[in-house]
Parts: C-alpha cells; structure tokens; sequence
C-alpha cells in the first residue's frame, strides 16, 4: 500500500508553537499503524508565523493541535485501508 | 601552534549547597595556558568568593606576563587567613602549559596534580618551597602529545568519607581508579566527567565536600568552523557555502534554514530526525561532509546557558545542545562564520520570544568559549 507523506515542521517557529506535541501524536499514530505513514522532518515549511505546521499528503495543516492532527490523519489512513479492501 | 589542550571540568557542590566553593579558571594568553583551580575553606557562598578571587587573581597576573613565584607571592601574601582555624582561606593549584608542551606547576595545599603518560599515572613532586608561610611545591617538566593531567580539588580524595569509604578515596585511590576503571582514551570531558561519577557513587550520591576534576589532554590542535545563520545577501550564499567547506576542517552547521541553504547549494539531501531527545530541544539533521547539524537559536541559547553555568554534563547526551557543545569543546581553533540576514518569519507573529538576537548570542558564545581557551575568530557574512 501506498504510504501517506507526512512532512512534520521542526524549525524554531513550530518547536516553539509546539511541533513536539505533534511529533509525538506521529509516533503514536504510527506505532498503532504501522508502515502507513512516511514521516519526514523538515526545517521549515515557509509558513512560520502560522505555526506549528504538517504537510499531509501535499495539503499544508497550520496552526494544528495534536488532537486535530491524530483525527485527521486516522481518517485518513482508515479511508486508505477501505479504498484498498 | 605545535599543541593544543583538550580541557574538561566536571564538578558538583556539597550536598545542600547551591554555589560550588571550588572554582576553576581558565585563561589563554598568546603562546601559553594558565588553569586555576581553586578550594575556598568550607563550602557555600563565602568559600565561592575566596576561591573566586584567588583564581581571578591568579588567572590575570599570569595572564599579564607576571611570573608563576610572584603570582604565588602576592595570593598568600593578599589573602586572609581564618582567624579560628587559622589556616589560609584557599587553597589553590596554578599551572601554565605553553604550545610547545613546557609544563610548570604550582600547587599549594591541594591534592597532587597527576600527570598519565601512556599507562603510568604520576603524582607530580617537586621542590618545595616555603612562600609566606605556606608550603608551595613547584613543578616544570616537558609534555608530550597524549599527555594527561589531572587536577583534583580535596572533595576527590575525600570522597567516600561519611559514606562508602571511611578513609575517603585518597590519592592511591584515584590512580587505581584511573588505571583500571576510566577510559583514557576518551576527550578530556569525558574522562572529567567519569572521575565525577565514580565519586559521586562513592559518596553514596552526598557528597560531604565540593568536588571538582580538571582534566587537560594534550593533542594535535584540532579546528572547527560553525555556520550560523543566513548571509546578509542573498548572492553571497554560493561563495559563503564554498568558504565553509574549504580547508581541512570540522564543521558544524546551526539553523535550520541555514541548512537548507547548504543543501541547495551543494545539491545535497538534509536528513533531519524527528525524535526528540530533550523536549525543550529541537531535533538535529544531518548533511554530507558536516559532523552535525542543529537548529539555530533555541539550541544556541542552550549552549550558552550550559557554557555559563561551569561545569558541564554531555556524556551520553544526544540532544542537539549537548551535541553542539560537545563538538565545540573538542576544537582548539574554532571560526564562527554568523549570517546577518535576519528570518523575517523571525519578526511576525506572536512567537513567545524575540528571536532575532543571533548575532549577540554568538558574540557571548565566542567570549565564553575563549574562556574555555579556544582560539575563537568570529566573521560576519
Ligand atoms: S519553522 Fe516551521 S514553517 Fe518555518
């Protein structure tokens, strides 16, 4: 299956605005879904002032909380797993 | 410059104590430097200013070219002795090692200074010589590359007393420890930080007295260069990125933006990790050719408050501050290349701090790092 692109912002502006919590929600997500996702890191998403900031599958996420983060991207992946049956 | 000294300082104050009364102070003059490590009497704030002041003392006449039995001369001569005990209010170790390995030691009242020459460790004796009523013993010899010295405030070789060794650690104690127990292999951080350790268990994790190791190793001058920041022109990138890869030298790069400007430049990848290893620490990267990459200025400020605050702790440490001031302490020539363009995303927003601070932060790390004897050379781009 296809994995799911999530790039995670961890440049000072998100770490700030709390990119931590974030990268934890991915570590969960991840360890309950495994091989779903591709995380990547980057420095930043040129979005800085609107932070912390996640790009899922191409679409810029800014200003996300954790649990909106972990609701989207379950769906996401749930939807993924249906389109595949 | 023939060689260089890896130094490490490792310490802890006495149980309940919040300020160490032992104070270490490091001072690089032109061809030669002079450590310092100095023991006020007892512990707490009045013991830190005694031993402030003999180190200060001591550090700045060397440092000005005043010779090592004057410096000695006008400490014992200046300083009180506690009426009480009666005894002198600290006691202290002096020594200056120049570029060619000339070595000379003066050692009032503290615990030998030990010198590790391959496998042997030596306490070092000398003449000694009775300077205002005080016993000074005097030491020169000629170092060569590989050569360790230890100098070890009285907290080491008491250490145990009260705890697991009723007659404390003593000097045997430590040699044995050293040869069979330490790495000595390791950066002189490292080695400083293990004697540290092995004292700490001793003393069941109490220590009865303030402990303090300094380690120095000599070696080949290693030199380094950081990259901070962007250029102030946006055209000056390709040339600032080929400046920082030239020569033969170990780099580091701080920022991320930073980064990716290297990345484009030299059209390679930047990794960068997820996993945080301090919360409070963004995560590093890495970059071919680069021994590591880190975020800029909330790991910089880190550094800085770690630099302040004496003695470090960054063995097995791998968050990105600890990383960097790990890197930094194992350089003896250091250039720090700071870019002056400021991150306009920097300037908006409700961010919780200013942000915009990089380049008197860097100024303050250059000054701290010179007071850990590095040969430091900022250039702004
Ligand atoms: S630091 Fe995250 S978008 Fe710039």
């Amino acid at each position: 299956m296809e994995k799911i692109a999530v790039e995670i912002c961890v440049g000072t502006s998100c770490h700030l605005y709390g990119a931590l919590d974030l990268a934890q929600v991915l570590e969960e997500v991840n360890m309950k879904y495994p091989e779903r996702l591709e995380i990547i890191s980057r420095t930043c998403l040129g979005n800085c002032d609107k932070g912390p900031n996640v790009r899922l599958a191409g679409k810029l996420l800014e200003r996300i909380t954790p649990e909106e983060l972990r609701n989207i991207i379950i769906q996401l992946v749930q939807k993924k797993e249906k389109e595949n049956e | 410059m023939k060689f260089a000294l890896d130094t490490g300082i490792a310490g802890l104050a006495k149980k309940g104590e919040e300020l160490c009364g032992d104070v270490v102070e490091i001072k690089k003059g032109q061809n030669s430097t002079v450590v310092v490590l100095s023991d006020g009497l007892g512990s707490g704030v009045k013991a830190n200013i005694l031993a402030t002041l003999t180190s200060k003392i001591a550090a700045n006449l060397l440092a000005k070219g005043v010779s090592l039995p004057e410096v000695v001369h006008t400490i014992t001569e200046t300083l009180p002795v506690c009426q009480t005990r009666k005894i002198a209010y600290s006691t202290f170790t002096v020594i200056q090692i120049d570029e060619e390995g000339r070595f000379q030691a003066t050692q009032v009242d503290n615990p030998p200074v030990l010198l590790v020459r391959k496998s042997e460790i030596i306490p070092l004796t000398g003449k000694v010589k009775n300077i205002a009523g005080r016993n000074i013993m005097e030491t020169s010899l000629e170092l060569s590359e590989g050569d360790i010295i230890i100098l070890v405030s009285d907290g080491v070789t008491h250490a145990g007393i009260g705890a697991l060794l009723p007659l404390g650690l003593g000097i045997d104690g430590l040699i044995k420890i050293l040869g069979n127990k330490i790495n000595l292999l390791a950066n002189a951080q490292e080695i400083a930080e293990e004697i540290l350790e092995h004292c700490e268990t001793f003393s069941a994790l109490e220590p009865g007295d303030d402990i303090t190791v300094v380690v120095l190793k000599l070696r080949k001058p290693v030199r380094g260069i950081m990259l901070s920041g962007p250029p102030l022109s946006e055209k000056d990138d390709s040339l600032v990125v080929e400046e920082f890869f030239a020569g033969e030298r170990r780099r580091v790069v701080c920022g991320g933006t930073t980064a990716n400007i290297v990345a484009r430049e030299r059209q390679v990848n930047l990794a960068v990790d997820y996993f945080y290893d301090d919360p409070l620490i963004p995560p590093t990267g890495s970059l071919p050719g680069v021994d590591l990459v880190t975020e800029g200025i909330i790991t910089l400020t880190k550094v800085v408050e770690l630099l302040e605050k004496g003695a470090v702790h960054v063995k097995n440490k791998k968050d990105g501050a600890s990383r960097l001031l790990k890197w930094l302490l194992e350089c003896d020539e250091i250039e720090l290349m700071v870019g002056l363009r400021v991150n306009p995303a920097h300037m908006k927003g409700d961010l919780p701090f200013h942000l915009g601070l990089r380049a008197t932060l860097l100024q303050r790390l250059a000054g701290l790092l010179s007071g850990r004897g590095k040969r430091v050379h900022i250039k702004w781009v």
